[in-house]
């Protein structure tokens, strides 16, 4: 009788298994999916954010007539968007926009009826909001993928993982340039 | 009961003067709760603060005292009889008899009474009740106004009234008391002031009695005040036990307030805070005498029913004027904007998993019922042992356990995996999202009548075996709420989820607020609260919202109606001087308009944009998990489905291996 109970429970374990098996599998490709969307999800932004800038630069051109450098920067920044095949480039291209942006904005200070203008105020804020939203949703991936890394080093998801080949992913890393310190200089000229 | 004293207080209509630190210091000196306290000292009547023994209750009345809270501290004396219903009565110079059943009653002219008048099919209080708290969820406490200052004595009389004298001794001791049931006494006795209106026939005895009394005191709070064993249930004609119910809350109020009376208030009226004194209760001011002048007051002036409704206009009229003076104050608070009325309540959602649920017991207690039916008690007995003895039964237990085992693990797998979005950035598609929780309507769970984003109200009655079965449950469901974080604000709709609120109350029906005061009842209710302000955990399905409003082609057609009905505007689209508007120069105005609405849109979409709560809602999908969850951390979450999991899988494990132990003994 003992041998029979045993039995029974050890196919109940079985079967246990095979479904907590299935779980972490399903669980692996559900976060696998996510990141992908996470992804995505970013780009659908940065899309926003391009097609935001014409109007912001044609605003800009008629107060901005001595800024005619840092208007062009981002005109190419944006073009280099558009023209980008591979992943890196676009990832580059997308920083650059970043740049020639906080720039333009920067150059803006020395404009007052610029800055005064309904339009600019309202298109800087839309971009400056979608800079906040594409900074959360970075955020946001590099969750999903702490989530996923973390999971494939984690017992006894690292079994499943390995018998069925789940790869680390990578986390969205800033440009290397924007982690030096600020230099500040209070010499006066 | 009778042994502990009472410490009953006078509420304040809005909070004093550092309130929040009274709370404080009743708790850290006599562990009262605070929220606890704080509803019995806000309101409009009169609450019991406190019972127990004299020593502590002296205590907690010293520190009431130090604050200047107008309090009493009393030996309440049990009722030992009711009052005597009259049949009609005499007058004379000196004094006037009622008739009872079997005996006279006699009052003396120039004695003391105190009349309760009271709407005792509770109807009344129950609409007063819902009136102050329907302002309080809709515009908040500082906007509650003293909209009822209708006469009340008009609208008790309006109600199925009862009115009792109680007659007091010098002492303030009750030496005997009548009841009077409108119609049922013979008017004859009130001479000339008598009617065919058994109403205007009541409101005449009143008067009498009170101009032949040097004191008296007319109390009309009954069911409204916080007070033990005075509460009303509402009652309809023919039913007998509520009617009885409330005449004996009825008599244990005349003689609280005798007590009351007999004890005068703590501190004295005269210690007062002025600035209290122009702020009276709205119940205590609006009916009739009021408690605040029960102890000391009424002895000095002869209180007339005529003097004291225009004393009642002008105390709420001076307390409607201190109001307002209050909120012209320089710091002009903004009105408290005011929150739509919620839809309507729902029974609890019929998810699937329920439908399955339903079903199986539905099946076995009719398969069960068909069996008694055919009285094959035998076959029912020998069912019930094969199943159980055969291992059949443990089995299905086993394999419930396993199930919904591994239904709790993977729904805590599925909150781990899935991380934390910000409100402002949130895309669409299953997210999860934590903050605090803000209503949306003016939401207020249905017994305790708090101010709440969710609640799940469920009513419990004592079956033949005295035990609690729930009857049935309803449901917020249908009222959306919003959930705020540090970068915007997003509408959650929770019907279909799976919301485990944080707050539980139970109660009894006729109970009011969270005060409890009987317990012998066969009907109670639970409610489960999510409380305004609370952090929430969601994990749900975001997806856009219908758009409301007009199309644009209504928006164009109604600024182009605009137009017709605006000659001098039209004018400007008169390019050629002619007085008319020629198709041509329609056209044009047309296109304008056109392109002026489609403008203004698209201005109004882009800031709409930044208001996620307007067009992104999160909520449940079909096959999909929603989960709002009262909780201080997702960990804490996580482990509470971890040891849900874990607890249904061990058990399914010992249920599988009885299940074979007994069915290898069966087949034996």
């Amino acid at each position: 009788m003992t041998g029979w109970i045993t039995l029974g429970v050890l196919l109940l374990l079985l079967v246990a298994v095979i479904i907590y098996t299935i779980i972490i599998y399903n669980g692996f490709i559900a976060l696998k999916n996510t990141i992908i969307q996470d992804w995505s999800n970013i780009d659908v932004l940065l899309k926003q954010r391009y097609d935001e800038l014409p109007k912001l630069i044609k605003v800009c051109e008629g107060y901005m007539q001595h800024e005619q450098k840092t208007l062009e920067a981002v005109v190419k920044a944006r073009s280099m968007v558009n023209s980008a095949r591979t992943d890196e480039q676009q990832l580059q291209a997308q920083n650059m926009l970043t740049d020639t942006l906080k720039s333009l904005f920067m150059v803006v200070e020395r404009y007052p009826d610029l800055k005064a203008d309904a339009g600019f105020r309202q298109l800087s804020y839309r971009i400056t909001e979608i800079e906040d939203q594409i900074a959360d949703r970075r955020e946001l991936y590099n969750a999903s993928v702490t989530i996923y890394n973390t999971r494939l080093g984690q017992f006894p998801d690292l079994v499943i993982a390995n018998m069925f080949k789940f790869q680390p992913s990578t986390l969205w890393m800033i440009d290397p340039e924007h982690r030096q310190d600020v230099t500040v200089s209070f010499a006066t000229g | 009961m009778s042994q502990d004293s009472l410490l009953i207080v006078q509420q304040y209509p809005q909070p004093p003067e550092r309130f929040e630190g009274f709370l404080r210091l009743l708790f850290e000196r006599h562990q009262l709760d605070m929220f606890q306290s704080r509803q019995r000292l806000l309101g409009r009547s009169l609450a019991q603060l406190a019972q127990g023994g004299r020593t502590e209750m002296e205590k907690v009345s010293a520190t009431l005292a130090e604050s200047a809270y107008v309090h009493w501290l009393i030996d309440p004396i049990s009722p030992t009889f009711s009052p005597k219903r009259i049949y009609g009565f005499e007058t004379s110079s000196s004094q006037v008899v009622f008739a009872c059943r079997q005996e006279e009653v006699v009052f003396s002219k120039g004695g003391t009474v105190l009349a309760v008048l009271a709407d005792v099919s509770g109807g009344l209080a129950d609409k007063l009740m819902a009136r102050m708290l329907a302002g309080n969820a809709y515009r908040g406490r500082d906007a509650v106004r003293h909209e009822d200052q209708q006469p009340l004595l008009s609208m008790i009389l309006q109600g199925q009234p009862v009115l009792d004298f109680y007659l007091l001794d010098d002492s303030k001791k009750i030496t005997a008391a009548v009841r009077v049931f409108p119609g049922r006494f013979n008017p004859e006795g009130l001479g000339e002031a008598a009617t065919l209106s058994s109403r205007k026939n009541l409101e005449a005895l009143l008067r009498l009695m009170e101009e032949g009394s040097v004191a008296f005191q007319l109390h009309t709070e009954l069911g409204l005040a916080l007070l033990p064993g005075c509460q009303l249930r509402r009652a309809d004609k023919n039913d007998q036990d509520a009617l009885r119910h409330n005449l004996n809350g009825m008599t244990r109020y005349g003689w609280l307030m005798a007590d009351l009376w007999r004890h005068g208030s703590l501190p004295r009226k005269s210690d007062n805070r002025e600035g209290q004194a122009a702020e009276p209760s709205l119940l205590g001011t609006l009916l009739a005498s009021p408690l605040l002048a029960a102890g000391e007051l009424a002895e000095d002036t002869q209180v007339g029913l005529h003097p004291l409704m225009n004393e009642i206009a002008t105390a709420t009229a001076g307390n409607d004027n201190a109001l307002s003076a209050s909120r012209e104050a320089p710091e002009q608070r903004a009105p408290a904007p005011m929150l739509p009325a919620p839809p309507p309540s729902a029974p609890a959602a019929w998810t699937a998993r329920r439908i399955w649920t339903a079903a199986a017991f539905g099946g076995g207690f009719l398969s069960f019922m068909l069996l008694l039916m055919v009285d094959q008690s035998d076959l029912v007995d020998q069912i019930a042992y094969h199943s159980i003895a055969s291992g059949a039964a443990p089995f299905v237990l086993a394999v419930l356990s396993f199930y919904y085992g591994f239904y709790h693990l993977r729904i805590k797998r599925k909150i781990e995996n899935t991380p934390t979005s910000r409100i402002r950035s949130i895309a669409m598609g299953m997210v999860e999202v934590k903050g605090k929780a803000l209503r949306k309507y003016a939401l207020v769970t249905p017994m305790s009548h708090m101010p709440c984003v969710y609640y799940r109200l469920t009513r419990y009655r004592k079956d033949k075996n005295d035990r609690w079965q729930a009857v049935s449950v309803t449901t917020s469901d249908n009222a959306s709420f919003f959930l705020e974080d540090d970068t915007g604000r997003i509408e959650i709709h929770p019907a279909g989820g799976r919301v485990r609120a944080g707050t539980r109350q139970e109660g009894f029906p006729g109970q009011i607020g969270l005060t409890r005061f009987d317990s012998d009842q066969t009907e109670k209710w639970q409610e489960e609260i999510i409380i305004e302000g609370t952090l929430l955990y969601v994990l749900g399905f975001a997806a856009g919202k219908q758009e409301e409003g007009d199309t644009l082609r209504e928006e164009v057609q109604t600024a182009l109606r605009d137009l017709k009905h605006d000659p001098q505007r039209l004018q400007e689209f008169d390019l050629d001087g002619d007085g008319e508007i020629c198709v041509d120069e329609w056209d044009v105005a047309r296109a304008q308009i056109e392109e002026q609405v489609y403008h203004q849109r698209m201005m109004k979409r882009s800031q709409q944009r930044r208001r996620q709560e307007d067009h992104i809602v999160i909520g449940q999908q079909p096959g999909r998990p929603l989960i709002i969850a009262e909780t201080h951390s997702e960990t804490h979450l996580t482990g509470n489905y971890r040891n849900t999991a874990a607890g249904l899988l061990l058990l399914s494990t010992m249920l599988l291996g009885a299940s074979i132990y007994l069915l290898l003994d069966y087949l034996n």
